[in-house]
């Protein structure tokens, strides 16, 4: 289990690495000077060729890529993530004012995911093939298939305009969460009630299963003692891509509501071409998929006692 | 599995059968839209703003009084050729790469798999929203901001197949027989990864549609005035209150197209890929 | 009174290839504390047979005839009924410990689970879980161990202790040594031998390993493609076979189970209309192909072949 979680620790590592490179190097690919973008906030649109020259020198553009790499990781180690080109502020402290957010809304989209698509997935499994599967797929399908910027809009017209009785927009109390927990969730537990379905339905024509209904267990106890845990354990192994779809619909589903998450906080920093915050929500969204990523794959060999001893799997 | 006896399982089955239909339909009205309508999308009538769907227009005007049926049709001939270019080259890309990184290993290999790796670290929808927002907005920049995010994710496929089929005897038997290596890719270890390969396309398409309608909505894809299903979402979004077929239609015709291709492409892979387990193939 | 009385059961599924007969008129009895041994080569049905008894197989099963469990019907439970009948009523050492066993499961507490569905609690159960494992041969150290961490013959053993901790009234051992080496087979067998319980319990072995049926049974009933073909006493049935496939296989040497007889049963989706045996079979006459040969009683042994029984 140490020896495990060492080498997942040291692959997190690098994946941690790679990101910052990543990020490192899209921000320098990008088109236009960065100087003269940054001299144009700071000197306003009409700027001499000396101001953007002294800016270059003061942030270090005229050193090799490598020197400029390791000085913003270095200042990142002290979570020095710059400053804003449009408003000047501290990259980190926006950011770390914008995740609170972030956290409640993902965290309520999650919990309204796992009510949903647990009973319903294994609802669905259970009785395969009959009205209630074919009602349970359909639905899946069809909140999978629709857009979640599509669905948020349908709901603030439902829900803001017709009816009247939620928020559209911006971050409040309880109400404001609603509509857009729901529209984060919504497909997301479309998506996991089809991969708990599945699951359960393979797990349910399984061996120790029928051992269990040999012992004369009611199907309550079957379900739940003997099939469940077996079958989330594969529907973890994809929590990873979950997490992606998390967190690419939180940029979504905040710009909707106008949530003021990181997300929405990366869509108006691309609109206004504010790099050093782009990179900064780059680096924090990257990593923590990153970090939360190794975080299941530890807690997969938690759960099955299978893993601890096929360390190099 | 041979031509015919999918094409009777093909016939055979409602669903794939209202799905292709559906499709069709879709395909049919995007690409024939100067016959259907003949409403310029483009055309500004001031005087006509925001009317109410009616004989005049179909489906009403937006807010510049353009026809909204004219450009919803004219919009999926954006949004299609965006996806279609996308999940073939990425496809292509990704597939080629895949191949010959798991049938050659080596130096090549491994980079390659620890480039995926960092870019498959980061949610898809982001990496391709940052890049498209450095180079800017435009149909260009957007095919090649989802490409360039898109086809790591066919590497890991084609690779994996291809690492299976290597070991089999048929193709340690061909390189015995010193076969050229591409002679061998081509007909022995390509046609074994296809199978899921095109599973995966075809869901991957419905997904393409999302992620790049999704940009679009967000403001990094077509620029107006030229319509496309998620711009129009977009510039709609206003007018919700008072005029919200703006946002109901173009995101219909999505979601519509997705439905189809979803239905489609589970249906491919219970035909083509019954052993897959399911699992995997609602994620791919 | 017999415990186990089955009477012209059939059982057939619906398939790719058409409907699946693998049970076909199936008749025996077994009585308490009789160990009756089923046995037939791999895929001539005998698993579905101990299945259709506890009414494991999947929906889809199709059931004819009669099988009755200290004197009720068991085709026509209900699901309680049904309940009832698992476990307590008939057990199962289930085919294939490796994956009969719950992975993400304590084996003490597979075996707990029995004594706690006969009321106990937990910590009680996990007590009485661990004695039963003890007597089978599991080290009492190893009682908190997963199922990935034992051998093959281990897990059987553990099996067999969630069949007998469910105090069933017939125990059905479903090929306990298949998949098992030399040793681990010779201890599973010992070890199904010193549980046998000749006032009370019932016992039914399902196995391909004629040797082993020889050693632990009191009466013997042979198998092939779906029907028995011989039953009487073990004595009777090894010394004296009748039916050709019984004889075929006492011939092919007994040690390694039925491997070596050459050619093998014909496909349950598409059987013979005549005898089921007749092309592989060293008696053959001309009428054997036209009519299905019927069970013939005599001096406590029932044979399905007319040639051989003809005076």
């Amino acid at each position: 289990m140490i020896a495990y979680a060492l080498k997942r620790l040291v692959l997190l590592g690098f994946i941690l690495f790679g990101i910052t490179l990543l990020t490192f190097g899209l921000m320098h690919m990008a088109p236009g000077d960065p100087a003269f973008t940054i001299a144009e906030g700071r000197y306003g649109t009409d700027l001499t060729p000396e101001q953007v020259e002294q800016v270059r020198a003061e942030e270090g553009f005229d050193d090799g890529w490598w020197v400029q790499y390791q000085k913003w990781v270095s200042h990142l180690l002290e979570l020095d993530m710059g400053r804003s080109l449009v408003t000047y502020k501290s990259v980190t402290s926006e950011i770390a004012a914008r995740i609170p957010y972030t956290f409640v809304l993902a965290f309520t989209a999650s919990i309204i995911t796992f009510a949903t698509s647990i009973p319903l997935g294994i609802a669905s499994a259970v009785r395969k093939g009959r009205r209630q599967d074919v009602a349970v797929r359909v639905l899946s399908l069809v909140a999978a298939s629709m857009p979640n910027f599509w669905l948020g809009l349908l709901l603030i017209w439902v829900f803001a305009v017709v009816l009247g009785v939620l928020p559209s927009f911006g971050a409040g109390g309880v109400a404001h969460l609603i509509l857009p927990a729901f529209t984060l969730g919504i497909s997301m537990a479309a998506i996991n009630t089809r991969l708990v379905r599945s699951a359960m339905i393979e797990v349910l024509s399984q061996e120790y299963i029928a051992t269990a209904r040999m012992k004369g267990l009611d199907d309550w106890t079957i379900i739940s003692r003997h099939g469940l845990k077996n079958a989330l354990l594969p529907v973890l192994t994809f929590a990873g891509l979950q997490l992606g779809f998390l967190l690419g619909g939180a940029v979504v589903v905040e710009t909707v509501f106008s949530w003021p998450g990181i997300g929405k906080l990366l869509v108006d920093s691309i609109m206004v071409k504010d790099f050093s915050m782009i990179q900064g929500c780059v680096l924090v969204i990257g990593a923590t998929f990153a970090i939360v990523n190794i975080g299941v794959d530890l807690a997969y060999a938690a759960i099955d006692p299978r893993i601890r001893w096929d360390v190099d799997a | 599995m041979h031509d015919r006896k999918l094409k009777k399982r093909f016939l055979g089955s409602p669903t794939a059968l209202v799905a292709s239909g559906m499709l069709m339909v879709m395909a049919f009205m995007v690409m024939a839209a100067p016959l259907i309508t003949s409403y310029d999308p483009l055309d500004v009538d001031l005087k006509d703003r925001l009317s109410l769907p009616g004989p005049e227009h179909l489906l009403g005007t937006d807010e510049l009084g353009r026809d909204l049926f004219a450009r919803v049709l004219y919009g999926g001939q954006n949004t299609l050729l965006i996806a279609l270019t996308v999940a073939f080259m990425a496809f292509a890309i990704g597939t080629t790469m895949g191949l010959l990184s798991g049938y050659y290993g080596g130096v090549l290999d491994m980079t390659l798999m620890r480039f995926v790796d960092i870019m498959l670290a980061f949610p898809h929808i982001i990496l391709a929203l940052v890049i498209a927002g450095l180079m800017g907005p435009g149909l260009e920049n957007l095919i090649l901001a989802l490409t360039l995010t898109h086809w790591p994710a066919y590497v890991r496929m084609a690779r994996s197949g291809t690492l299976q089929v290597k070991e089999m005897t048929f193709v340690e038997a061909a390189r015995s027989m010193r076969f050229s290596n591409l002679w061998i890719i081509r007909r022995h270890v390509l046609p074994n990864v296809s199978d899921s390969l095109m599973v995966m396309l075809a869901m991957d398409l419905a997904n393409v549609i999302i992620i790049a309608s999704a940009l679009s909505f967000l403001g990094l894809g077509i620029q107006p005035p030229t319509p496309e299903w998620g711009s129009m979402l977009r510039a709609g979004v206003p007018y919700l209150t008072t005029s919200p077929l703006l946002t109901f239609v173009p995101g219909a015709f999505i979601f519509l197209t997705v439905v189809s291709i979803n239905l489609l492409g589970d249906w491919l892979r219970d035909v083509l890929d019954p052993h897959s387990h399911e699992i995997e193939a609602v994620v791919a | 009174m017999s415990l186990l009385e089955v009477e012209g059961l059939s059982v057939s599924f619906p398939s790719s290839d058409g409907l699946v007969r693998a049970n076909d008129g199936v008749s025996f009895t077994i009585a308490p504390g009789e160990t009756f041994g089923i046995v037939g080569e791999t895929g001539c049905g005998k698993t579905v047979l101990g299945r259709a008894l506890l009414r494991l197989l999947p929906d889809s099963a199709m059931y004819t005839g009669r099988a009755a469990f200290r004197g009720k019907d068991i085709l026509s439970m209900k699901e309680d009924e049904l309940k009832e009948l698992r476990g307590r009523g008939i057990a199962m050492v289930m085919q294939n410990p490796t994956l009969s066993l719950n992975p993400l499961m304590r084996v003490v507490d597979q075996v707990a689970e029995a004594y706690v569905l006969q009321g106990m609690d937990w910590k009680v159960a996990r007590g009485e879980a661990g004695r039963k494992l003890y007597h089978v041969g599991i080290p009492r150290d190893r009682v908190r161990d997963y199922p990935h961490q034992f051998s093959g013959g281990m897990k059987q053993r553990v099996m067999i202790a969630i069949a007998l901790a469910l105090n069933p009234g017939l125990l059905i051992a479903d090929e306990p040594t298949k998949g098992l080496d030399g040793e681990a087979r010779e201890n599973i067998l010992r070890l199904l031998g010193s549980i046998r319980d000749h006032e009370g319990r019932g016992t039914m072995l399902i196995t391909h390993d004629l040797r082993a049926a020889a050693g632990l049974c009191d009466r013997l009933a042979v198998m092939y493609a779906g029907e028995l073909v011989e039953i009487g006493s073990t004595l009777d049935v090894i010394g004296e076979p009748r039916h050709p496939y019984t004889r075929a296989l006492l011939g092919s040497r007994p040690e390694s189970g039925f491997e070596d007889l050459p050619g093998e049963g014909p496909p349950l989706t598409a059987l013979p209309r005549g005898c089921r045996f007749c092309p592989r079979c060293a008696w053959r006459q001309e009428d054997c192909v036209t009519g299905r040969p019927e069970m013939v009683e005599a001096e406590d042994r029932q044979v399905r072949c007319p040639v051989v029984m003809r005076p």
